[in-house]
């Protein structure tokens, strides 16, 4: 009898240790949880909490040039220099509580270090149970605030201007300027709607960075990225040629002409890039399978939900976009058109893989650890083979000898560019022109694209952006 | 003790809240104050200590229930703060009858309704699904605001009682499983009950039924043949409800593969996954004391006051609270597990009401740190639900009269 007592108490005994052994293992494995990284990106309501409780901490440039840093609780102190603070004022971004969608500035992307908020409570558990600071702590933006001024008052003229310069070999960001700018110094020249929020289109989205923000039709400039995943599938087709005349002009029954009605007789690879002909890269395009292209879009990230690691946040870039995928979308989007909108950074990115021997690098726009600058992120992906890319480069490099970029051809000054230019009509009749243009040299390999929307309808690429870009190449190169 | 926390916790809810509803507050402040009377008198009762403490446990987690019902709906203009605490005073008013029905009744009756729930729960489950209406997707409903889960809650473990309580025996697969006469009979209600739950999507009553018999059935099996293969059962059970309910599957793929899930393109998976990032990211920065009263957001945890408690304490009130709360679900549990009556149907029915608690509170609990999937179940007395605190009401009345009345005879015994 003693014996069935015990053993019935030995039952309940363990009943009662399995359900302590459970809570105890699930409490342990939610905590462990919390101190893994993927916790780290905090949401739009974390970061207005964060706002209110911790002082932001400094914002330097790649040379330590400080740009901003917090003085109080939603207070920031700016740089002194007008140029440095407009430049910056849309990149940095406005403060978190005007904003729904602080990701895709500096602000909100470096939030995590700049708030204090990388740190778990497990790894500092003093500071978490007995708060004492709540200062933030310094970023270092991979940006150089001399480029930044240098873009700034190369393009201030313009009402609607979008740059970004990017080291190929790194995925650094060292430029970024979208205009029109505001005072970030200035608390009335932020005005926000009834729930207290910006208006993000307000004056040609002076608020945001449209780089990241906004995507435009590229128009001629995505023909390289194209005919790359073409070159890629088909090595062959280099080769082609093309009889660039009225009658040639008829694909599936839509009718696409040339840049202002122009024809441009027999074209190869090389001469149809230089004088942009809209009937080649659609003429070798149908040459390849729908699912080999879709597939090749795909592996560039156009028309994907592709998130990006180390904090940096972009709207998606589309081809096809919503709209269908068939051949007439397809024919117009090859050139630029229909529902293909590239944001300036993708674009800028794109190319840069080019030129990085079809190695597109991940970007970095700051590091927590100023030893980190100028080593770039090491992840990096292959979306060209080497192959491809060095017949890309070759093409590109002859576009701005002897093509529609020779405007800004800087071989007079010992440096070889590759460039591509590009003019796409918007619904509202204005144009976006382009000019795309890589450094190819080794001590500064840089990628550099300057897009301007909302221009008349008689400007182009070669003689609205290309002499911007020409200024913009004369001050990185006589740096 | 008890008496005091109570105190702490009507005077916390009252600094805590601003703009809080004056009828709200008065039901939140009468609802507290009838813990605190509660607890006071059960030092004037005669029953053994350990009921006692069971007894004043139960009305300090009441007494946490009307603090957090009063803190999810102190701001909304809705009336169901008011409904908890009719609840509470209906639980208590048809509580009393059936513990003096109880302790009349004795073994016979609880007999009788063992033998009955057996033959009826299979019938109730089939009937709430040929006669009832959906409630998002999931056959649930019994009467009106009645649901059959709370049906089941009470019924469960009479019919494990009456099953168990049985004499073993021996079966046809004897020789092969080693599985005595009565097991195999419970074995064959616990499948047909998880299939005729999963028919229904009633995925919280086929969680209750294999987990309990999944953990019965290991502490009692004969032989550890017989101990694994019932855990094996009951696990598949848990794991084929999953797989049949692709809500029930994404839920448990958030709790194995997080980080997989977080940003992912799936929107279910991705709001899933928010909510426990969401918690994470409360605790890196409110510190250990939480984001404050009613701040939990509903359009991240909708059910915040019957499936997400915990995570809405943990989020509002910070790790401590939950962590006191994880000690008082073990007080809990030890407790109604310490006492054992030595009547086998009595003895038997104690154990399975103990675990039915057991298991929705650790379930709950689990659940909202996302280590099991939330599937329905609910926290005793804290989670808002008529039909479910009324079947956790009645199972604790039946089993202080059964315990009481145990205790009562040992005592005359003792004193012969």
């Amino acid at each position: 009898m003693k014996q069935i007592t015990q053993r019935k108490n030995r039952n309940r005994i363990i009943a009662s240790l399995l359900f302590t052994l459970f809570l105890i293992t699930g409490i342990i494995l939610f905590l462990s949880r919390t101190k893994e990284d993927f916790g780290r990106q905090p949401t739009t309501s974390v970061l207005y909490k964060l706002s209110d409780i911790y002082t932001a901490g400094s914002i330097f440039d790649r040379n330590h040039t400080l740009i901003a840093k917090g003085l109080s609780i939603g207070q920031m102190q700016w740089n002194e220099d007008n140029t440095i603070r407009q430049s910056f004022s849309n990149i940095i971004g406005a403060p978190i509580k005007k904003t729904s969608a602080s990701c895709y500035s500096v602000l909100g992307m470096a939030a995590p270090t700049l708030y204090g908020y990388h740190k778990t409570c497990l790894d500092d558990w003093k500071q978490w149970i007995f708060p004492q600071s709540k200062n933030g702590e310094p970023i270092y933006l991979t940006i150089d605030v001399d480029i930044q001024s240098a873009i700034y008052h190369s393009t201030k003229q313009f009402d609607n201007a979008v740059v970004t310069v990017s080291n190929y070999q790194t995925g650094e960001i060292l430029g970024m300027v979208s205009l029109p700018t505001f005072d970030p110094t200035d608390p009335d020249s932020i005005v926000v709607d009834k729930n207290g929020f910006i208006d993000t289109t307000y004056h040609h989205s002076c608020y945001i960075n449209k780089n990241l923000q906004t995507s435009f039709l590229p128009g001629s400039t995505i023909k390289p990225i194209l005919l790359g995943i073409a070159l890629d599938i088909n090595p062959d087709l280099v080769n082609m040629t093309y009889n660039c005349k009225k009658t040639t002009h008829n694909f599936h029954g839509i009718s696409v002409g040339c840049y202002d009605g122009e024809y441009h007789g027999k074209v190869d690879f090389e001469s149809a890039l230089c004088c942009s002909c809209n009937g080649y890269p659609i003429q070798l395009l149908s040459q390849i399978e729908e699912s080999d292209f879709e597939q090749g879009l795909l592996q560039l990230g156009l028309d994907s939900n592709e998130t990006y690691p180390n904090r940096f946040a972009a709207v998606g870039s589309t081809f096809y976009g919503n709209g269908e995928h068939d051949i007439a979308n397809r024919t117009l989007a090859t050139i630029g058109q229909a529902n293909c909108r590239m944001t300036v950074w993708y674009l800028t990115s794109l190319y840069a893989a080019i030129f990085n021997d079809g190695i597109w690098k991940n970007p970095t726009i700051f590091y927590n650890d100023p030893n980190q600058l100028g080593k770039g992120n090491p992840e990096e992906t292959l979306i060209y083979t080497k192959n491809t890319a060095s017949i890309l480069k070759k093409a590109l490099i002859a576009v701005t000898k002897k093509g529609t970029a020779a405007v800004y051809d800087m071989s007079s000054l010992g440096f070889t560019i590759a460039g591509k230019t590009g003019t796409a009509d918007t619904a509202s009749g204005k144009r976006t022109v382009w000019a795309v243009a890589g450094i190819i040299d080794n001590q500064k390999p840089y990628v550099i694209t300057v897009c301007l929307p909302d221009q008349r309808e008689d400007a182009s690429g070669s003689t609205v952006a290309g002499p911007v870009m020409r200024e913009i190449l004369l001050k990185l190169l006589q740096k | 003790m008890e008496s005091f926390c109570i105190l702490l916790l009507i005077l916390h809810g009252i600094c805590s809240a601003k703009g809080m509803i004056l009828k709200q507050a008065i039901v939140f402040i009468i609802g507290e104050l009838c813990c605190f009377t509660g607890t006071f008198l059960i030092k004037k009762t005669s029953l053994d200590a350990v009921l006692q403490l069971l007894m004043r446990l139960t009305f300090f987690i009441q007494a946490i229930g009307f603090w957090f019902q009063f803190q999810c709906n102190f701001q909304q203009d809705n009336n169901q703060m008011i409904e908890f605490f009719f609840d509470f005073l209906i639980n208590l008013a048809v509580s009393v009858p059936v513990y003096f029905l109880f302790s009349i009744g004795k073994e016979k009756l609880i007999f009788w309704i063992g033998k009955l729930s057996t033959f009826l729960l299979p019938f109730l489950l089939l009937y709430t699904r040929l006669f009832s209406h959906p409630v998002s997707g999931s056959y649930i409903q019994f009467f009106h605001g009645f649901l059959t889960f709370g049906l089941v809650l009470f019924l469960w473990p009479f019919a494990s009682m009456f099953l168990l309580g049985q004499k073993p025996g021996t079966n046809l697969y004897h020789r092969f499983y080693a599985l005595p006469k009565n097991q195999f009979f419970y074995l064959l209600e616990t499948i047909l009950l998880i299939l005729l739950a999963c028919i229904n999507n009633d995925f919280g009553t086929a969680m209750l039924i294999g987990a309990t018999a999944a953990i019965l059935l290991f502490i009692y099996g004969r032989d550890w043949i017989c101990k694994i293969s019932f855990l094996l059962f009951g696990i598949l059970g848990i794991i084929g409800a999953c797989f049949i309910s692709q809500k029930l599957f994404f839920r448990f793929f958030v709790c194995i593969h997080l980080k997989e899930c977080v940003g992912t393109e799936n929107n279910y998976l991705a709001q899933q996954s928010e909510a426990l990032l969401y918690l994470m990211q409360n605790i890196n920065v409110s510190g250990p004391f939480g984001a404050g009263f009613g701040k939990l957001p509903r359009s991240i945890f909708p059910n915040l006051d019957t499936d997400y408690v915990v995570s809405a304490m943990l989020y509002e009130q910070g790790i401590w609270m939950i962590l006191c709360i994880a000690c008082l679900i073990l007080l809990f549990i030890i407790t109604m597990l310490k006492i054992e009556p030595k009547q086998k149907l009595q003895n038997r029915l104690a154990f399975m009401i103990a675990f039915v608690f057991a298991v929705n509170m650790v379930w709950i609990y689990l659940g909202n740190l996302s280590i099991l999937p939330i599937c329905g179940l609910s926290f005793p007395f804290i989670s808002h639900g008529s039909s479910t605190n009324l079947a956790f009401s009645l199972l604790l009345t039946v089993f202080l009269s059964i315990t009481n009345d145990v205790h009562t005879m040992n005592k005359h015994k003792i004193i012969d």
